[in-house]
């Protein structure tokens, strides 16, 4: 028994870990896979087994445009994110006067911007009569209905995200300040622009925080709903319901639990496989620099 | 042109594009606050920072009571029961599950940390439902308690803690501990007295990240607290948005200010915390 425990001490560790794996993680997970292919209810219960929900979902049409809706999101926030936080991040690490001071102001909002108080004032941003429009009023722009319009409404709910680049640029800037000078000053030398630099050096260089970055902020975007959920509801006409408050809605509102499982795991697969494909699309393009064969 | 004129030109080009990327990101929230003082006639009128005069109805209403035995100031601490013991218990629990995980070697080890990392990816959103069935077969939905939200951050379920503190914890010699050992120690007197210790800045990061994640929180208490004597700031801010829409936004205004003025103070008090913490998680490994 005293050998078993000294063998095994970490196990004993880990495992209320491993219980609350099991009992809030795996168990769920299965279980909602079974429930997609249920028309489970939580008043009626199962009647019915196959695979008529993902069915549903690949033809009927407010799903489908709530697909398209969650990637229109997902590829314009996450690419508009993580450029404006390397673009910044690497104007900061020149030797830069009051860079404290830029970095707190760019980094309060990712600290704030998933507060339901930040959801009220972006509504209050973009009302048709907010200050946004006031402020295209002294150019003599007369600024269009942001929310209550189709076109725009979702590019509203992005820049929300957008506007929170500043956990992304602090990382960023941390892989920046790690990557040897003398790299640059043998670049110069041989008289390389600061642009080429950039592609040739600075990004290959941080290339592995560029794919953690991607990966992190991918999951988070397919994920979104703090920002659709208060600010629009997913209207106008839809065109800001993405798949979670598809998942919210039938699952908390309509009680049609099966339904939103298979939602939920039409999601999942999704985030899975852009995953997957980003951990494959490493070899082309992340450098890591200990991989480099021992010299 | 000279090289020194040069590097003046790039130089003032940097500060600007610096300045003219902050407005943007500064601004909104100065505008927030300015609101809070402008009368309601004067929020919609223009873009200015300085109140004509300076009005405080927004604050005074912000405490009112509107009906459903909750105000501001009741939802603020609801947020703050669950918050705080959320912080405790993660930081516990995420500290012996890393410990068990960077210090030990077990059978099926590998196979477990692969299955925590991949959690890491894991939506919650595919979570949710059977989550709450099995909240709700517990009986545990809307007890007031706060208990589907708290009881999970016991068992160390927020995986990106575990594996910050796992990363902070692979750049921790382990010659201290050895000789501890030999001077007798256990496992978890080494733990409590070696290892928490020099995890310190580590878990007071993980510490404030979970402080403003949760406070943050908004599906959660949607999810599992329905009694309005219950509601946490974030509900108790979205109700009194749509109760008051196009009327008192300077209420609305104040009252959001308000819940978010506890992080808006951690935040100021521990931002080199904040600043290393993230790091830690992106950079290192």
């Amino acid at each position: 028994m005293k050998k078993w425990v000294k063998r095994n001490t970490g196990l004993l560790f880990i495992l209320p870990w491993l219980f609350g794996f099991c009992v809030f993680k795996a168990y769920p997970f299965l279980s909602s896979l079974y429930y997609s292919f249920t028309d489970f209810n939580l008043f009626k219960g199962i009647s019915e087994y196959g695979f008529m929900n993902y069915k549903e979902i690949f033809t009927d049409k407010d799903t489908i445009s709530s697909l398209i809706v969650t990637f229109k999101y997902a590829f314009l926030t996450v690419p508009l994110k993580l450029a404006a936080a390397l673009f910044i991040a690497y104007i900061l690490n020149f030797k830069i006067k009051g860079v404290n001071f830029f970095r707190t102001a760019y980094y309060i909002p990712s600290i704030l911007g998933g507060s339901v108080a930040i959801a009220v004032l972006w509504k209050a941003l973009f009302r048709d009569d907010g200050v946004i429009n006031s402020m295209l009023g002294m150019f003599g722009v007369a600024g269009p209905q942001w929310l209550s319009d189709p076109d725009y409404a979702l590019f509203i709910i992005c820049f929300l995200r957008v506007w929170q680049f500043g956990a992304a640029m602090v990382i960023f800037l941390a892989a920046l300040k790690g990557v040897p000078t003398e790299l640059y000053e043998s670049a110069s030398v041989e008289g390389a622009s600061k642009w080429k630099q950039f592609f040739s050096i600075t990004i290959p260089m941080i290339s592995p925080v560029i794919f953690y970055n991607l990966v992190t902020q991918l999951c988070q975007a397919f994920q979104e709903f703090n920002g659709p959920y208060i600010i629009t509801q997913g209207g106008p006409r839809k065109s800001t319901m993405l798949i979670s408050l598809m998942v919210y809605r039938s699952a908390f509102q309509q009680n049609e639990m099966g339904m939103a499982s298979a939602l939920a795991w039409v999601m999942f697969i999704v985030v899975m496989v852009l995953t997957v494909i980003s951990f494959l699309s490493q070899k082309y393009w992340v450098y890591y620099s200990d991989e480099d064969g021992g010299r | 042109m000279s090289l020194g004129k040069k590097k003046i030109i790039s130089t003032v080009l940097r500060y600007a594009v610096l300045i003219l990327v902050g407005l943007p990101m500064v601004y909104p929230l100065l505008w927030m606050v300015s609101a809070t003082f402008k009368s309601n006639t004067e929020i919609f009128s223009g873009m200015g920072l300085i109140p004509k005069t300076f009005n405080f109805d927004g604050y005074k209403n912000a405490f009112n009571d509107f009906g459903g035995n909750i105000n501001l100031l009741k939802a603020m601490i609801n947020t703050y029961s669950y918050v705080i013991p959320k912080v405790v218990f993660t930081i516990i629990s995420a500290t012996v599950t890393a410990y068990g995980f960077s210090r030990f070697k077990f059978k099926g080890r590998d196979v477990l940390f692969a299955i925590l990392m991949s959690t890491l990816f894991l939506p919650q959103v595919v979570l949710n439902v059977p989550q709450f069935l099995l909240f709700n077969k517990l009986g545990w939905v809307d007890s007031g308690l706060y208990l589907p939200l708290i009881v999970p951050t016991l068992f160390a379920i927020d995986t990106y803690f575990v594996f910050m503190l796992i990363q902070f914890l692979r750049g921790i010699p382990v010659e201290l501990e050895e000789a501890a050992q030999i001077d007798g120690c256990n496992v978890v007197q080494i733990l409590v007295k070696i290892i928490v210790p020099m995890l310190k800045p580590a878990l007071v990061s993980c510490a404030l990240f979970q402080f403003m994640w949760s406070s943050n929180d908004f599906m959660g208490p949607l999810l599992y607290v329905s009694t309005p004597a219950n509601y946490p700031a974030a509900i108790f801010v979205k109700l009194s948005m749509d109760a008051d829409t196009g009327f008192e936004w300077n209420r609305v205004l104040a009252v959001s200010l308000i819940s978010i003025i506890p992080s808006l103070v951690v935040f100021f008090l521990a931002q080199d915390t904040f600043v290393e913490g993230i790091t830690a998680g992106g950079v290192k490994g």
